[in-house]
């Protein structure tokens, strides 16, 4: 979006803000104006920070994504208050028709999946583990290696650049989804020669699989942009003035050119996370990712789906789960993207 | 301008070229190649029997022979040999043999494709005029309570998983309201009437989840062109707004906007497995899905080809295109 006319000016008034109270950047901004008061600067990281916490929307986000968190790490806990067990089977429970007897009761609060009558309470409390997990590690990876193979391209340009750009160009050619889907039978017979796995194999399988498939997708994006920020990057005065004075490659690269890109990789960092849930969660929902009896929020959708039409919740529980998880996510993404953002209008 | 057509065909060649060898090389060596053999003899598989059947069907030659053998069915079709004997034909472009239901993977994705093009290309109604309306309705009443509206709600929808979206519409609009007809595919050929009533509600969610992304961009390219010189000219020529925005404003607007879908469209079709799991309907993201319980190798390996291959020639027309329709753009 183009910057409004006030957008820069008003960055640079939020830059010359009196902040005496603000401990941290007090003694960052001590300067010869002595410590009480007087003009401080503040660092971009800071305004962005301070704009994050103004911000409602991103206020908001952040304590329901607290709360997600808190569920998913005490999912024993408060599956434990109503007393079950998201891989227990309930088949007594389930009727003739393979639907539960009931809808909800004391025992399940809110009710049991078809087939094999697993609680639903519990599976989504537990359920979140999976999804966050993955996401948050492929994110690592994928942020590490499109970081420095961006650097890398377009820094030294010539024919590393090429081939870099070239293997970004094929990997953003390949179907994403169907060579996932792909991944978990090359990956059952590379893993498991013959082709009969056990189905705590299966289960590995599969987790690695998911893993694979988002990691090998997920670097060619920030690469390409990483590369384009370094190109700019290369040109300015800083790093020529680095360059004069012999500094060592690996310095100007990560001691010159990482710290002005750190806001760009933040924002692909926060707005990525979500994407990554919402891709695990999907292959899961497909069948290729995570398998029963394990809970995960995307199985457990797919679960709900068969008799949705005789009593939705097992689906409509994971669905607005994952539903609220990802779009807050990405709200508090756009919000970081706007606080780190100079030209947008306050 | 041709150096650069050149080079761009060039890198989609080589693409689509390192596609096929990667998927060769997964699908059809090192351990995977037993994968054959391990679906016709099953749970009875001695490490003999795996021999006897990859010799049999030629799959224990050199893998460069193999690889040859493979791309030239792509070009120009190939027989399928047992023993010796030809035991069935793939006609080009072959993606390969379906050694368990005897059938050419070919085959098997033109029965489906009907389906996915019927979701992709009939989506197309519903958001390509969709989006194009909203968006400039937006771009014209900037900041009114309808802009602000729209704009998050595009925002909201465009955070949110699709399936997700699609499952909920498909239980409400669906099973519950019952507003739009059951989905379910019949062969056009068959029944018209019955394959269009198959395919509304699909279009609609999708159209409507897929015209909400465009919203913002077309509200974008919006409001950059009613701000550009040639805009102000024509309101100072006394034209109405109306003209300005709907002739002037619209066609610079609409370049753009189809590049940007023709990108989305490529994805689209490798990529609509969402929607065929959702309202169930078989098109090529199930083909491959079902294929895995199978575990029929060379199906997954063909519908990766097709799905690269449509992305490759996708962004390939859509830079011609580009080239083609806007003058400006750096041939290097």
């Amino acid at each position: 979006m183009t910057a409004g006319p006030g957008g820069v000016n008003e960055t640079l008034t939020e830059v010359g803000q009196v902040h005496g109270t603000d401990g941290a950047t007090a003694v960052l901004g001590k300067t010869d104006h002595g410590d009480d008061g007087g003009q401080q600067s503040k660092s971009p990281r800071q305004i962005a920070f301070a704009r994050l916490r103004k911000d409602r929307i991103a206020v908001i986000c952040t304590v329901i994504i607290g709360l997600f968190l808190l569920m998913g790490i005490f999912a024993p806990l408060i599956a434990g208050i109503e007393g079950q067990n998201p891989t227990d089977p309930h088949f007594d429970l389930i009727g003739d028709d393979n639907l539960p007897t009931f809808y909800t009761s004391g025992d399940h609060w809110l009710g049991l999946t078809a087939n094999s009558g697993y609680d639903v309470f519990a599976r989504f409390v537990y359920g979140i583990r999976p999804s966050f997990a993955i996401a948050l590690i492929v994110t690592i990876v994928t942020t590490i290696i499109g970081v420095l193979l961006g650097l890398v391209a377009g820094f030294f340009g010539g024919w590393i650049d090429r081939v870099i750009g070239w293997l970004v160009d094929f990997v953003l050619s390949l179907p994403f989804l169907l060579f996932a889907i792909a991944l978990v039978p090359i990956m059952t017979t590379y893993l498991v020669p013959g082709g009969q796995p056990t189905s705590s194999e299966v289960q590995k399988i599969r987790i690695f699989a998911v893993f694979i498939a988002l990691i090998f997708f997920g670097w060619a994006g920030l690469c390409r942009l990483i590369r384009g920020e370094v190109l700019a990057l290369r040109e300015r005065e800083f790093v020529q003035a680095a360059r004069s004075l012999g500094a060592p490659t690996k310095r100007i690269l990560f001691k010159e050119m990482l710290p002005n890109l750190t806001s760009v990789i933040l924002v692909a960092f926060t707005t990525s996370l979500p994407a990554w849930i919402g891709a695990e969660a999907g292959l899961s929902y497909l069948g290729v990712g995570i398998s029963l009896p394990t809970a995960d929020w995307g199985l457990d959708i797919a679960l709900g789906q068969q008799q949705m039409q005789a009593f939705p919740l097992p689906m409509l529980v994971p669905l607005v789960g994952l539903l609220i998880l990802v779009l807050c996510l990405s709200l508090l993404g756009d919000a970081v993207s706007d606080a780190f953002n100079p030209n947008t209008r306050r | 301008m041709i150096v650069y057509i050149a080079r761009r065909l060039l890198l989609a060649i080589s693409v689509l070229f390192a596609t096929i060898v990667l998927t060769f090389g997964l699908f059809f060596t090192g351990p995977a190649k037993d994968g054959v053999a391990y679906q016709i003899c099953g749970t009875k598989c001695t490490n003999q029997k795996v021999h006897d059947i990859n010799h049999s069907l030629g799959l224990d030659k050199p893998v460069v022979e193999q690889f040859g053998t493979y791309v030239k069915g792509l070009v120009a079709g190939r027989d399928i040999t047992n023993d010796g004997q030809v035991t069935g034909h793939c006609d080009a472009p072959c993606l390969g043999w379906s050694y368990v239901q005897s059938q050419s993977v070919t085959d098997q994705v033109k029965q489906v494709m009907p389906v996915t093009f019927a979701i992709v290309f009939g989506g197309m109604f519903i958001y390509i005029p969709l989006g194009l309306l909203l968006g400039v309705v937006c771009g014209r009443n900037r900041g009114s309570p309808l802009d602000r509206f729209l704009v998050g709600a595009s925002q909201l929808i465009s955070a949110t998983p699709y399936y997700a979206i699609a499952l909920l519409l498909n239980l409400y609009l669906i099973f519950t309201w019952k507003v739009l007809p059951a989905t379910g595919y019949t062969p056009l050929t068959e029944s018209p009437g019955t394959w269009f009533k198959g395919f509304i509600a699909i279009w609609v969610i999708f159209g409507l989840f897929a015209s909400m992304t465009y919203v913002r961009y077309v509200r974008a390219f919006m409001i950059n062109t009613l701000s550009s010189d040639f805009v102000r000219t024509a309101r100072s020529k006394g034209i109405s707004e109306r003209t300005v925005v709907w002739r002037h404003a619209l066609r610079a607007t609409i370049a753009p906007y189809l590049t940007l879908i023709g990108v989305e469209v490529a994805l689209q079709l490798s990529g609509s497995i969402f929607t065929e799991q959702v309202f169930n309907v078989r098109g090529i993201g199930r083909l491959g899905l079902d294929a895995i319980s199978t575990n029929d190798l060379p199906v997954i390996a063909g519908t990766v080809l097709v799905g690269a291959t449509f992305i490759v020639l996708g962004n390939l027309l859509v830079d011609l295109l580009y080239v083609a329709v806007d003058p400006t753009v750096k041939l290097t």
